[in-house]
């Protein structure tokens, strides 16, 4: 859990603004953390989607999900659509995806969810994910 | 009976079928002037074969017409027209009645039962021939129109063998039944008539020598005879005349008795030309008379003879005297003795015990005086001979045919005669005429010919019956085997094809069979023409053919090679046959695989292989070579034939398809690579844009920035090793196959494959029992492998999907048996249905949708592994497929 000190007075006056970003690929996840907070984010990284969809539930803090869709457990489809099924109605989680896979079938069923292909074109991301933070 | 006439009705003809019957007709009848005499009267016509010829062919009534004209020359031969009402029978018989049947047998028939008993009464009750000549006629005629009709058969084989009138018409094939009918006859009858002509005019002149040589002994009999009386009368007549000079003048009257029967009157004419005294004889004496005559003419000189005595010496006398000179007194004397009537016939022609001889005397002065009873026509005929016959029959016999208008030729040769002549000394002026009938020669030669005629129409019967036996029995037996292969045929045979239409066919066959050697000599020639062409061939098609010697069972030097070699490889046959030439045209890759392929030749085996020669410009080109190694049969040197193409257009075709195979398999395998790139370049990205902030921001200390460094290039790394992967993409086969480690080749493909499967969620298990070497190139084996890792995966994915992968697994085994390596490619998927099992290793058949698969795949696996000597096999069960490849065990390199 990597919480920035920086952003810690702010997030318990607004809620849920922080970003929980899921990979599977552990050597690269410093690199996002480090991404998000230059981006001017509180951010929570996981490489086990498990782990990942406890947290989401018993952290109220976070606004946004960035997920990876291939992994091993549970898939990034399947892990947003559990979220949205088990979360309270009065909180609101926006979902993004990060995948590396071209083929995108796989999110035909979840189409309300921005999808952004590895490499990520990183101001769109943050775009994304500012957007989703002030939606609510 | 109207329906009868109606059938026969000329004008139903068309008009060129009646000219063609009434040409026909003409020639049978000019042909029929041609006669074969076979002696005395009969003769062989053979007018009507040329009609028989075309019975097959003209219609019925053509043919009665055509015999009908023929038949008109009869009528002018023999003089009735129960000969010509004859043929116009045997025709109709034959071209009408009985036109199913072989004609030969037809006409055997017909004289058998009607023309025999129609001539029989004709000729006898209406000609009136004697018996003997009667049965030879009808059998003679039997057999010539027995011998026209195969004759005539003859002549039809013959046509139809001549094959350009095929154009104009339809010729029927002769039947078994006919040709064999037909050839027993020709063998028997050809060779008789040929006999019996050549024969005829011997025997004939045999005859007459016989009854001219009785003829001549008779004359000589008859010369003696004469000479003997003259002789012996002249010396008692001389006797008497000088005993009356010298004693006294009165004969005694015993004198005159014994002279009496034989003279009628005697004078002696003493010298000086008087009269010494004269008897006549009146009834039975002879006295002696007074009164003198006139006979002062009448010379001594002339020695004894006889002279036709007449007192006017007229014409139409046969009154003969004996004149002797004799000797009165020294001077000299004559006696004429007038001879009495009939004396001279009954010397000259015997004493007529023997009355079928004819006698003559004849004299171009006085006339003819038959001496015997003979008939008016043989007098008329001795009469009429001409001074020439005269003169010819002094030395040998003269025919006197006793011809008389209006009979049959037959007939007269009964009344001929043959005629001899004689002179004898004591009747100068005379010539003595001896005839005899021929009618016994005749007959004994008719007898002899139908002794032969009838034996050799016994024959005739006798092969009639033969050949109608062994017809019926081959149809028999033809028929219960058509019966029994109708039987096994069953519901085969159309119900309405009888068993006697099939015999028809089957010797309609034989019928072609008969004239095969006809064919034959067609074929020859077609043979020669075939020779020709397969030369040009050779020289102009677009293969080499060569021939070479093998010396000590490799390839020796070339001794022929066409010239389409130059089009191929540019060099020209005189290039090629230098020894050496080949050896170093070889690509040097395949120079080893040639050598091994070329070793060891011996008789009856056969090599083909494939490999590379230099075009003379320099660039090399893939041919297929076959060698077909015999030993010449004359020598005991071992020769080889062989063809070369010119297959670098399927080489490259095949290099083009495999390639296009491999990128179908990268098309197949791009997301999961895809995928598998984007990590480490997403990792870069992250990193890159995380210094850029971090300078930006100032913090630029070597302690945050190298490590993350080292992993930008760490990932790099792993970005090159997955492209590094794909090199089979990039490779095209061009080496030789050497020996590769098996499980080396299995492994870079799973790696290579791993992207894709991971991303599927595929796992994969690699065994192996020891390391397995086999001789082939890794580039062409890891597209096999790459195909069937694919294809298991898709199998897979057909069954579970995407989503929930953990369940497939691929196992691959490579283990040896035998001397074989065996590779196994098992999977958990789908499975492959048994209709599509037959189908895998077609090319272009595929279960896939067109984007996802190109159906090369198992089709260029297949002909990899058949290449390197293998085997490729699938199976398929509930639980999945099973590939199985096997490829000929090789040695490990040294290297």
């Amino acid at each position: 859990m990597n919480v920035s000190s920086d952003n810690a007075g702010a997030s318990s006056e607004i809620p849920q603004s922080h970003v929980l970003l899921i990979d599977d690929e552990q050597d690269v996840l410093p690199e996002y953390q480090e991404f998000l907070e230059f981006a001017g984010f509180a951010a929570f990284t996981s490489a086990d989607p498990v782990e990942a969809y406890e947290r989401v539930l018993n952290t109220p803090e976070i606004g946004v999900v960035v997920t990876d869709l291939r992994m091993a457990k549970i898939d990034g489809a399947s892990l947003i659509r559990k979220l949205r099924a088990a979360l309270p109605a009065e909180r609101h989680v926006g979902f993004i995806i990060l995948t590396g896979d071209a083929s995108t079938q796989m999110v035909s069923d979840i189409a309300d969810v921005p999808v952004f292909l590895k490499p990520a074109d990183t101001d769109a991301l943050i775009a994304a994910i500012r957007f989703a933070l002030v939606r609510p | 009976m109207k329906l009868a006439l109606k059938n026969l009705a000329w004008p139903k003809m068309h008009r060129h079928e009646l000219l063609a019957a009434m040409l026909l007709g003409l020639a049978g009848f000019l042909l029929n002037f041609f006669e074969l005499p076979l002696g005395w009267g009969m003769q062989f016509v053979f007018g009507n074969a040329i009609i028989f010829a075309f019975i097959r062919v003209l219609a019925p009534q053509s043919i009665v017409l055509a015999i009908s004209i023929s038949g008109l020359w009869t009528l002018i031969l023999w003089n009735h027209p129960w000969a010509w009402l004859l043929w116009v029978f045997e025709a109709i018989f034959i071209a009408v009645i009985c036109r199913r049947n072989a004609p030969v047998q037809s006409d055997v028939i017909f004289w058998a039962i009607l023309a025999a008993p129609m001539l029989f009464l004709t000729y006898s009750d209406i000609i009136k021939i004697d018996e003997l000549s009667l049965s030879l006629v009808v059998i003679k005629q039997a057999a010539n129109g027995i011998l026209n009709v195969v004759i005539g058969e003859l002549i039809y084989a013959a046509l139809i063998g001549f094959n350009p009138m095929r154009k104009f018409v339809n010729w029927p094939r002769v039947k078994l039944e006919s040709a064999v009918i037909t050839v027993l006859m020709a063998i028997i009858l050809i060779p008789t008539a040929f006999y019996l002509v050549l024969d005829a005019p011997n025997s004939e002149q045999t005859a007459r020598k016989d009854v001219g040589g009785t003829l001549e002994n008779r004359l000589l009999v008859s010369g003696v005879a004469l000479n003997s009386w003259v002789q012996s009368r002249s010396v008692v007549l001389r006797m008497h005349a000088e005993e009356q000079f010298q004693k006294g003048p009165a004969p005694r009257q015993a004198f005159f008795d014994e002279l009496s029967p034989e003279f009628d009157h005697i004078t002696i004419i003493g010298n000086g030309r008087k009269i010494q005294w004269s008897a006549q004889s009146s009834g039975e004496k002879m006295r002696l008379v007074t009164e003198s005559s006139s006979q002062s003419s009448i010379l001594g000189r002339y020695g004894v003879r006889l002279v036709t005595s007449s007192s006017q010496r007229t014409r139409n006398s046969r009154h003969f005297a004996i004149i002797v000179p004799f000797s009165a007194d020294g001077k000299a004397g004559i006696i004429v003795a007038q001879l009495r009537d009939k004396l001279l016939d009954t010397l000259i022609a015997g004493r007529g015990e023997q009355s079928s001889y004819g006698v003559f005397l004849v004299s171009p002065l006085q006339g003819t005086f038959p001496l015997t009873q003979v008939t008016e026509v043989l007098g008329d005929q001795v009469k009429s001979l001409s001074q020439e016959q005269r003169v010819i029959s002094l030395q040998s016999p003269v025919l006197l045919p006793g011809t008389g208008y209006g009979d049959p030729v037959m007939t007269n040769w009964r009344n001929a005669y043959i005629l001899r002549s004689a002179r004898v000394a004591e009747l100068p002026e005379w010539q003595i005429f001896a005839v005899a009938p021929l009618a016994p020669a005749v007959s004994k030669a008719r007898m002899d010919q139908l002794q032969l005629f009838t034996a050799l129409i016994y024959f005739v019967f006798l092969i009639t019956l033969v050949a109608a036996v062994l017809s019926q029995k081959m149809s028999q037996a033809m028929r219960q085997l058509l019966q029994s292969a109708a039987d096994l045929a069953d519901a085969g045979m159309p119900q309405n094809r009888e068993v006697g239409q099939l015999i028809e066919e089957v010797q309609d066959i034989s019928g072609m069979i008969a004239f095969a050697i006809t064919t034959f000599g067609r074929e020859r020639g077609a043979l020669a023409r075939y020779q020709r062409r397969l030369k040009s061939i050779a020289q102009d098609a677009p293969v080499v053919v060569y021939a070479l010697d093998v010396v000590d069972g490799t390839r020796g030097s070339l001794v022929y090679v066409s010239e389409s070699l130059e089009d191929i490889l540019g060099y020209s046959p005189a290039d090629a046959i230098d020894p050496g030439w080949w050896s170093h045209a070889i690509h040097p890759e395949d120079y080893q695989a040639c050598a091994e392929a070329f070793a060891g030749l011996e008789a009856g085996k056969v090599v083909s292989v494939e490999y590379r020669l230099r075009h003379k410009d320099g660039h090399y080109v893939w041919i297929y070579d076959t060698l077909s190694v015999e030993a010449n049969p004359h020598s005991d040197a071992i020769e080889a034939v062989g063809v070369i193409i010119d297959i670098s257009e399927r080489k490259a075709a095949a290099e083009q398809l495999l390639q296009a195979d491999k990128m179908a398999s990268l098309g197949r395998m791009i997301s999961g690579t895809a995928h598998e790139l984007n990590q480490p370049l997403n990792f870069i990205k992250m990193a890159v844009s995380n210094l850029r902030e971090n300078a930006v921001r100032g913090r630029m200390d070597a302690d945050r920035f190298l490590p993350k460094l080292e992993n930008i290039l760490a990932q790099v790394e792993r970005a090159s090793a997955i492209l590094l992967q794909m090199r089979i993409f990039g490779r095209i086969p061009k080496e030789s196959p050497y020996p590769i480690n098996v499980k080396a080749t299995v492994d870079a493909v799973v790696m290579m494959a791993s992207p894709q499967l991971e991303l599927d969620g595929t796992q994969v298990e690699v065994t192996d029992k020891g390391e397995v070497h086999v001789r082939a190139l890794p580039v062409l084996l890891e597209q096999v492998l790459l195909n069937l890792l694919l294809n298991a995966n898709d199998a897979i994915r057909a069954r579970y999907g995407s989503s929930s992968a953990a369940e497939g697994r691929i196992k691959i085994t490579v283990t040896r048996r035998n001397q074989l390596a065996v590779i196994t490619v098992d999977d958990n998927g789908a499975g492959i249905p048994a209709g599509v099992l037959r189908k895998i290793f077609d090319p272009f058949y595929t279960t896939k949708a067109p984007k996802d698969g190109t159906g090369l795949g198992l089709s260029i696996s297949y002909g990899i592994v058949s290449d390197l000597g293998g085997v490729i096999r699938a199976r398929s069960s509930r639980n999945g497929a099973r590939f199985t490849i096997e490829l000929p065990l090789a040695e490990a390199a040294v290297a």
